[in-house]
């Protein structure tokens, strides 16, 4: 541990009035260590590598970070569409509406005259109209 | 801790705790101060005079390390038998009114000055006084226990939280430690009493 003294007061002879706290001091290395800590240090790249090295291993880590997220949303996605649609051997199956077919030509339908109907009432002199004249219109009347 | 008595203090012109420090102040005219050739005189009006001298040459920024707090105040000082460590590059360089000095205050240059000053005190093994100098005034901070405590138990904690392999700086830690410090009960209210108005 190092100790601390921070002065409380200044006066215009010197610092008076001592406050101290303890601030942990780095890890010593143990002497049976430090050859071989030395040996490592300078068995390492320059130092000017160091950030490269680090970034590097970050970079992997990122990328395997991607990657898995990559696959988990292509499980679920693959996961709901099996679950919404069906497996994926439904849809490879030939279904027989995807059977290829002979054109087939419409079949004439024969034209029908429709019966002349008879003149329309006037809406005035029908029953019908007359309970539906109390109605309110929706729409304007054709005249 | 220990706190011993301490003779006369300097004519500091008001005073308050801010977040568990107490904060001392010393109004000075910048353009007359800044026309002054010993840097002392310059840097330090209330210390006009006095035999603190600089540990080195002026401009020169050394580093002081106390475990993994690194710090390059502005400059250090030998002042009887301790030692003064001045920072006059930081905060806004704005005017500092003394009716409202408080509330142009900045908790974050405080900070700081008070971690480089641990930095410097832990190295050289003196007691150490943290001073800021602005554009108009001069600063003198007793941190409280708390505060100190705060700053020295979360060194290596800032380190790991800025991702920093081997030392945190001042600036670190202050931002680290200051939540923490306002989360304290009693302490981010804590505003003493004026000592006079300011000239």
């Amino acid at each position: 541990m190092i100790e601390v003294r921070i002065a409380s007061e200044i006066t215009a002879q010197g610092v008076s009035g001592v406050r101290w706290v303890l601030v942990e001091a780095p890890l010593p290395v143990p002497a049976d260590l430090a050859p071989a800590l030395a040996a490592a240090a300078a068995a390492q790249p320059q130092p000017a590598g160091a950030p490269a090295t680090a970034s590097t291993a970050e970079g992997l880590r990122l990328l395997g970070l991607k990657a898995l997220t990559v696959c988990l949303g292509l499980g679920a996605a693959l996961w709901t569409a099996a679950v919404q649609v069906g497996p994926p051997h439904v849809l490879a199956e030939p279904t027989p509406q995807a059977t290829p077919r002979a054109p087939q030509r419409a079949i004439p339908v024969p034209l029908h005259v429709a019966p002349a109907l008879p003149a329309a009432a006037e809406p005035a002199a029908s029953a019908a109209s007359a309970t539906t004249d109390s109605l309110p219109r929706l729409t304007a009347a054709l005249r | 801790m220990t706190t011993t008595t301490s003779p006369p203090p300097l004519p500091w012109h008001d005073e308050t705790d801010v977040l568990g420090v107490r904060v001392r102040v010393h109004f000075f005219d910048p353009a007359e101060a800044d026309a002054a050739n010993d840097f002392v005189a310059r840097q330090l009006p209330i210390l006009r005079g006095s035999g603190a001298r600089l540990l080195a040459p002026e401009g020169q920024r050394q580093a002081w390390r106390a475990g993994d707090l690194l710090a390059q105040p502005d400059a250090v000082l030998a002042h009887g038998d301790g030692l003064l460590c001045l920072t006059y590059k930081g905060g806004d360089g704005r005017l500092h009114q003394p009716a409202l000095w408080r509330a142009q205050w900045r908790v974050d240059v405080m900070l700081q000055c008070i971690a480089s000053a641990m930095a410097v005190a832990g190295q050289s093994q003196k007691p150490t006084a943290a001073l800021w100098r602005g554009t108009n005034l001069l600063c003198q901070f007793d941190p409280g226990v708390a505060v100190l405590e705060c700053l020295a138990t979360h060194i290596g904690a800032a380190r790991h939280y800025w991702r920093e392999r081997q030392t945190v700086s001042p600036a670190q830690l202050a931002a680290f430690c200051e939540p923490r410090l306002r989360a304290l009960p009693g302490l981010a209210t804590s505003t003493g009493a004026s000592l006079q108005p300011a000239d």
